[in-house]
């Protein structure tokens, strides 16, 4: 009897030392608010519990894909950054974050967004017939995010089933995850049940596990997060520095991109010559339906969307024979569908040089005006 | 030093400390290993930039 | 979700055991409970494979109805070899069918834990033959053929001893030692199969490739103690499960690397499965052997018993190569070791500290050589040099 006793004793020692654990994790993670907050890796991406902590009334919340990696070489282009005293930002996303993901990770951090402002960037390669690749996914997948999701409240059932079969599609052919996920739909439906204690289980240790992961990597984070003035600063001077920039690093083309990716990617391609046929990309997608959940999700949330339409780099597109107009259209009238969201059109600078930095992506004119206009929308009441 | 541990083995106040911090070490390693085992093993996918 | 695998096995198994424990805690038997829950459980995993469920339910239903009419028969007909032989032979069908329709792609009979139930049916029949049982009552023997805890690959029990616990009311402060081994077992064997063997299966992977001879040593070592891990785990949580619902499983693992001999060895590391061979495989072929006058010595009879031993149990591993040198390889040590073990000059040194050192050095290195040969990779290297030759 006594060793029975023991052996409890022996447990619920156990559970204080993972309380503690999980407060200490806590502890570390609300004294490297900044530093976490422009640590861009998938562990914290994937960590609600973390992003939750990390937030405050000056934040506003990007949401995006692989442009917003480019926000690390704040050194040599201040212009990508965004960082001041009333106005800080959480990014969350990387390649192949789409509008899927970022629907549950809007649901997971929502409670604690207190400026009730999100911003998320559309970029049109999203939109694939297909949406979402079925291969990059299950990479990309944050089980924390579902599950938070799922425990919203004031999000819908028919949003919470369309991302669970969404979610269970685009998992077919991983099977560890898709397998978890289907007792998680089984909870979902049934929440006294095996399966039900099975998530509430799985879900307070991916909110540990996911803690933990980004504490192990607070000592590769920069604690140096340099601040600006966005108040006061002067956009149009900057965007003449990002000219400046720009031609620096364009040297070897006259499409805007910069010197290595011409090299790398892009010279081959130019050489074949221009393709004459023109035909519109980007028309027909499930990526829109996802685009649409989001949106909905944000408004059940009490969430403004600062929608940020990004465009191609238009020159080097028109010479790939491919014309975005339709989607960029596509684009303003979902706008529009939904009251709780802003259009940032930044489509009438498709044709601008150095707006991007390479074929598609955010460059140095193209983070100033993003930056203006962003301040601008955060900051209107 | 055999007859001590033996002795040590069966004291009951060793057992009990050994089976109670016992339970709450073996609990601790095994979550620890459970936070940073990869059990999701997706397939991997490295995109292509372009 | 299969036995002892995965978050919602170890739930269905908390939720599960809290009947059994409160039932112990009051001084009840939990015997029906046990069945109960053992049908439940079965339904819940064999569920996902329908074709199973239905072989295990056939299989029950044949070799009880085997069982009652062998003993049946032995009370009408008394002893008789040949319907003892035929008994013996269809209770091996189901198994033997299993394993050979697998070589044409098909798997008639083949559910999970079917090697295991048929240790338990031939131990049944052959004790019955030996006189040892008389009669089998239907709810035990039940409970003893699909006893959850053990039913996949857990420890092979005895019947006698199963139905004897099985029958047992335990007194709250024995049920309470039970319950507090029981749950020590279980958390054991958690960390040794979900932990340590992982960290050794993922060595191993690493080291798979190469075929220098300090990484295929490394490798065998490595190959034992992930076997170890592995296997002895998954038995406390068996055994620990069992303990909780008021059977004392025999334990299958007891530190088999500090053996100082193969015997020693077979007495340490997969306990149950060498001694049922043991018992009704090793001593019959002695009895059988020496009755009619077939070696020329005694020494000869044991070691042909412990080669044809073992090559059973490599067999009933699995109809593969390594399977089966895997049997010669232990079997010819056994012999080996039966041999040495009679000459005058071990009597002379098996008490000395020096000899038993060497003695349990040797042994571990033939222990880990024979996993290299279990694991593949010794047949893998022959191919490769053979080939490089």
């Amino acid at each position: 009897m006594k060793k029975l006793y023991a052996m409890i004793a022996g447990f619920l020692l156990f559970v204080i030392v993972v309380f503690g654990f999980d407060q200490y994790l806590d502890m570390q993670i609300m004294n490297n608010k900044g530093a976490v907050r422009n640590h861009r890796t998938y562990e914290r991406f994937w960590s609600s519990e973390t992003q939750k902590l990390v937030m405050d009334e000056n934040t506003l919340p990007i949401f995006g894909s692989s442009e917003l990696v480019s926000l690390e070489d704040y050194e040599e282009n201040i212009s990508s950054f965004l960082n001041s005293p009333d106005m800080n930002i959480v990014t969350i996303g990387g390649g192949y974050f789409q509008s899927l993901s970022h629907a549950m990770e809007l649901g997971a951090i929502s409670e604690e967004v207190e400026s009730k402002k999100v911003a998320l960037f559309l970029s049109p390669q999203w939109f694939e017939e297909m949406g979402v690749s079925k291969e990059a996914f299950p990479g990309r997948f944050g089980e924390e995010n579902l599950l938070e999701f799922l425990a919203n409240d004031r999000i819908s059932d028919a949003n919470k089933t369309y991302v669970l079969d969404r979610v269970l599609t685009l998992l077919e052919d991983s099977s560890i995850q898709r397998r978890r996920v289907e007792r998680y739909k089984k909870a979902y439906e049934n929440k006294i049940s095996v399966d039900g204690i099975y998530m509430e289980v799985m879900h307070n240790y991916w909110k540990l596990r996911g803690k933990y992961s980004v504490c192990r990597q607070i000592d590769e984070m920069s604690q140096n997060v340099p601040e600006v003035d966005l108040k006061h600063m002067d956009f149009k001077e900057m965007l003449l520095v990002a000219e400046k920039q720009g031609k620096n690093n364009c040297t070897n083309n006259d499409f805007g991109i910069y010197d290595e990716y011409w090299d790398t990617y892009v010279e081959e391609r130019y050489k074949a010559g221009e393709v004459k046929e023109k035909a519109e990309f980007y028309t027909d997608s499930i990526e829109y339906e996802d685009l649409r959940c989001f949106l909905q999700v944000a408004k059940e949330l009490g969430i403004d969307v600062i929608l940020v339409s990004i465009p191609v780099n238009e020159a080097w597109y028109i010479f790939q024979g491919m014309l975005c107009d339709k989607y960029y259209e596509n684009i303003k009238m979902i706008s529009k569908e939904y009251d709780n969201v802003v259009l940032v059109d930044m489509t009438k600078y498709a044709d601008e040089k150095y707006f991007h930095k390479d074929v598609m992506h955010l460059g140095w004119k193209g983070w100033v005006r993003v930056n203006e206009a962003l301040y601008k929308e955060f900051k209107k009441e | 030093m055999k007859h001590y541990i033996k002795n040590l083995r069966k004291n009951e106040k060793v057992q009990i400390i050994v089976y109670a911090l016992g339970t709450c070490i073996i609990c601790i390693f095994i979550l620890m290993y459970l936070l940073g085992a990869d059990i999701s093993q997706a397939p991997t996918y490295i995109y292509s930039q372009f | 979700m299969s036995f002892y695998d995965g978050l919602a096995f170890f739930i269905v198994l908390l939720l599960g055991c809290i009947p059994a424990i409160i039932l112990g805690m009051m001084e009840k038997r939990i015997g029906n409970y046990t069945i109960l829950f053992s049908i439940g459980i079965i339904f819940i995993i064999y569920r996902e494979t329908p074709l199973e469920l239905f072989y295990l339910l056939l299989y029950l239903f044949l070799e009880w109805h085997l069982i009652a009419l062998y003993q049946y028969s032995l009370r009408r007909f008394g002893r008789n070899k040949e319907i003892f032989h035929h008994a013996v032979l269809f209770a091996l069908l189901p198994l033997v069918m299993a394993k050979l329709s697998g070589f044409i792609g098909h798997h008639w009979f083949s559910f999970l834990g079917i090697s295991y139930i048929t240790f338990k049916v031939l131990q049944i029949i052959i004790e019955s033959y030996d006189g040892i049982i008389e009669k089998n009552g239907f709810s035990q023997t039940v409970a003893f053929l699909i006893f959850f805890p053990t039913l996949s690959s857990g420890p092979i029990d005895r019947s006698r001893r199963f139905e004897q616990d099985f029958a047992r009311r335990w007194e709250r402060r024995e049920y309470a030692e039970l319950l507090q081994k029981g749950i020590w077992k279980i958390l054991l064997g958690v960390l040794y199969k979900f932990v340590l063997s992982v960290i050794a299966y993922d060595i191993l992977g690493r080291i798979s490739g190469r075929y220098d001879p300090q990484y295929v040593i490394l490798y065998a070592y490595v190959y034992g103690i992930y076997m170890f891990f592995d296997f002895a785990g998954y038995s406390l949580m068996a055994i620990g499960t069992s303990y909780i619902f008021g059977i004392c499983t025999p334990d299958n693992f007891n530190k088999p690397f500090i053996s100082r001999d193969m015997k020693e060895f077979w007495d340490r590391w997969h306990i149950s499965l060498s001694h049922w061979f043991r018992d009704f495989l090793f001593s019959r072929f002695m009895t059988d052997a020496i009755r009619n006058k077939r070696f020329k010595n005694r020494l000869n009879v044991a070691s042909m018993g412990f080669i044809v031993n073992m090559l059973v149990m490599g067999i009933w591993h699995g109809l593969t190569k390594d399977y089966l040198l895997y049997g010669l390889y232990h079997g010819v040590l056994l012999a080996v070791t039966e041999i040495y073990q009679k000459k005058k000059w071990y009597r002379r040194v098996k008490s000395k500290k020096w000899y038993q050192c060497i003695s349990w050095f040797v042994t571990l290195n033939l222990v880990m050589f024979g996993f290299l040969i279990f694991s593949g990779k010794f047949l893998e290297i022959w191919a490769v040099l053979m080939k490089y030759l």
